[in-house]
């Protein structure tokens, strides 16, 4: 899986939409096969099996449940995310039912598809546990724990969740309001600024502490990046 | 007043002068009816006198049957009395009063002037005048009364389908399935009330769906271009070619989206609220809820240097939806944070009857009974959608349950309570759930 390109499928009838997330999927390593409509999608599951299909559920020519229904009755092993702009429980229920491994909705940050594309496809690979590697930082989602150079480094289930995320999401620049809403979601409007701040400054002092190189930099006003530059 | 009481008491008040009048007009005809006899009377009494003296002259005029009634004066010939009839009273031999008409009149009997006053009594006629007067007049109010009687009784009938209507109309709720039940009436105009109801409130019932999927449509279809908008900014942010500030500028613009964003999701559940899109028909434990939901918020609480203070009476069981009992106790802990005081205190509790938040913060900067209004946010605080209270009621009034605010100015204390109406139960040692209502 490391050193092979995911093979997407993406069914998104907005063009300007489905160009932005072929172009970032594919800027990400993936390979990506774009579709504009159910009828499209679901020829395409036909032709290729595809390590994960992203689809809308509003779709022109029908519902991307159905496209879900379909894999699903052919007992193909494609992972699938649904990304919708119906923010309902109703339907969220049902495409996790079905057995959708995720469900966006409309309009969410590009690294939440990025960390929620990864993970799914750890699971695929029965990986989940398997650890996250950043030089010298190795994070075990299966323990929660942390290390640098072999040597555990504590963290708050908060600091842990911010570093899984930025691991998740190297060398891109995360600005304060994804980070906020990957990590406090609902709450995101009483996460301040200081308080993320706050949380920055303490996983910072603990890569100090730990003899471990400032892989987080800040960009003023903007959010923080991990990266080895 | 109630048409039918109106119909009756403007007849009532019509009739009455005329049913005065009208007796009092009686009482007059027949009193002149009556009198012209009397008068007639007297006239030909006054001939057969005449006619009398003039047959026997021998006689004298004091035995020409006369008697007290009769009163024969002697006048002189140049003298001329007309007649004059006028009515009187005089003594009766019981001392009574009764009634008379006098006729005097000048005479001249066998070549001699005379003036002769007659007297007859009347009293029987008058009194009988006045019975009939009496008589009549009753008879035309009781027949009035009865009319009365009547028509309320038979006008009952002819509106009990109106009436029922009004039932229906009351019963009727817009934002509920189901069209506007009319009852089957045979009166042409209450056919033609319940055929324009019906086409009226299906008419608003359409109108009312239409603007209820185009808010939610709307609110959905906002998503995707703000999708559109958001991700090419996520993908400027990524660029080495930005200089900061115009990065900053692009961070800027992803802000106000994100509002925009969160704005319309929150309108579209305001609206799926006020549609009735969500079924109240979990058994909800909302004293575990509510634990999860505050050690999330100590987060935050401890971040800002407030105290809260907690005390949550366990397994409580309440009648409820999940997501929007979620969504109630988060909005009130958020909304007590957020216009806290630094140091400032939450004190929280949850018993069978009532959820109370206390939380020290400075007074409203709007009135009071703004606090659960749409929109209505301190202008200071931009955060805010000015939405999270009047989801809040939403869901209260969703849930029949019931919510207070009060603000003690001495100590800077705003109060939230929720009354619950009914408790489902409150879980014993043995989880054996009681019954109880409160």
């Amino acid at each position: 899986m490391e050193n092979q390109a995911t093979q997407l499928l993406l069914i998104e009838d907005e063009k300007a939409f489905a160009v932005l997330l072929e172009s970032y999927l594919q800027q990400h390593g993936n390979h990506v096969t774009t579709r504009y409509s159910l009828q499209g999608g679901i020829e395409q599951t036909l032709l290729k099996e595809f390590d994960c299909i992203i689809v809308d559920i509003g779709l022109p020519d029908g519902s991307g449940l159905e496209l879900i229904r379909r894999v699903k009755s052919r007992r193909l092993t494609s992972s699938l995310i649904i990304i919708s702009a119906r923010n309902t429980l109703e339907d969220k229920i049902i495409g996790l039912d079905l057995g959708a491994d995720d469900y966006l909705i409309k309009p969410f940050d590009l690294p939440e598809l990025n960390a929620r594309l990864k993970s799914v496809m750890r699971r695929r690979y029965a990986q989940q546990d398997a650890p996250l590697i950043f030089d010298k930082l190795v994070l075990y989602p299966a323990t929660g724990q942390v290390k640098v150079d072999q040597r555990p480094l504590l963290l708050t289930q908060k600091e842990y969740e911010l570093l899984f995320f930025f691991m998740t999401n190297p060398d891109q620049l995360l600005d304060k309001l994804t980070i906020a809403k990957q990590v406090w979601g609902y709450n995101m409007d009483l996460a301040s600024n200081d308080i993320l701040y706050t949380h920055m400054r303490n996983i910072r002092k603990k890569f100090v502490d730990a003899g471990c190189p400032e892989y987080i930099h800040t960009r003023y006003g903007l959010g923080y990046i991990l990266t080895m530059a | 007043m109630k048409l039918l009481n109106k119909t009756v008491l403007v007849i009532l008040v019509v009739m009455l002068p005329f049913g005065l009048t009208g007796g009092w007009l009686l009482y007059k005809l027949v009193d002149y009816a009556i009198i012209s006899d009397v008068d007639e009377q007297l006239n030909r009494r006054m001939m057969h006198l005449k006619e009398r003296r003039e047959r026997m002259p021998d006689r004298p005029l004091e035995s020409l049957g006369l008697d007290s009634d009769v009163e024969i004066r002697s006048a002189g010939p140049a003298f001329h009395q007309p007649p004059v009839y006028v009515s009187d009273f005089k003594r009766g031999r019981d001392g009574k009063k009764i009634k008379v008409r006098i006729l005097k009149s000048s005479l001249t009997m066998l070549g001699k002037n005379y003036v002769v006053t007659l007297k007859q009594i009347y009293d029987q006629q008058q009194k009988l005048t006045w019975n009939i007067s009496v008589i009549v007049v009753g008879t035309y109010w009781i027949l009035l009364a009865l009319t009365g009687i009547v028509i309320l009784q038979i006008s009952k009938g002819l509106w009990r389908p109106f009436y029922e209507l009004l039932d229906r109309i009351r019963e009727y709720r817009i934002d509920q399935p189901g069209h506007l039940n009319v009852p089957i009436s045979s009166t042409a105009e209450f056919k033609e009330l319940n055929h324009t109801l019906t086409a009226f409130t299906q008419y608003v019932t359409n109108q009312y769906i239409s603007q209820r999927q185009f808010s939610e449509n709307a609110s959905h279809e906002i998503q995707t271009p703000l999708a559109i908008a958001l991700g090419n900014l996520d993908t400027l942010m990524q660029s080495n070619n930005l200089h900061e500030s115009d990065l900053r500028r692009v961070y800027q613009s992803k802000e106000a989206l994100q509002r925009l964003s969160n704005l319309s999701q929150t309108l579209l559940l305001l609206t799926k609220i006020d549609n009735h899109q969500f079924v109240v028909n979990s058994q909800i434990n909302v004293s575990a809820m509510l634990t999860e939901i505050v050690a999330m918020y100590k987060e935050f609480t401890s971040h800002q240097n407030l105290h809260f203070h907690t005390s949550i009476q366990t397994d409580i069981i309440l009648e409820a939806h999940p997501y929007l009992m979620e969504i109630l106790f988060a909005n009130l802990i958020k909304n007590a944070v957020r216009h806290n005081l630094d140091g400032g205190s939450i004190y929280l509790s949850l018993t069978p009857s009532h959820l109370s938040i206390i939380n020290t913060g400075q007074c409203l900067p709007f009135p009071a009974d703004q606090l659960f209004d749409r929109f209505s946010k301190d202008p200071a605080n931009q955060e805010s959608t000015g939405l999270g209270l009047a989801i809040v009621k939403q869901i209260v009034s969703l849930h029949n349950m019931r919510i207070q605010y009060t603000y003690a100015g001495e100590t800077s204390k705003h109060t939230f309570l929720v009354f619950f109406e009914q408790t489902l139960a409150v879980k014993s040692g043995n989880s054996e759930e009681s019954l109880r209502k409160v």
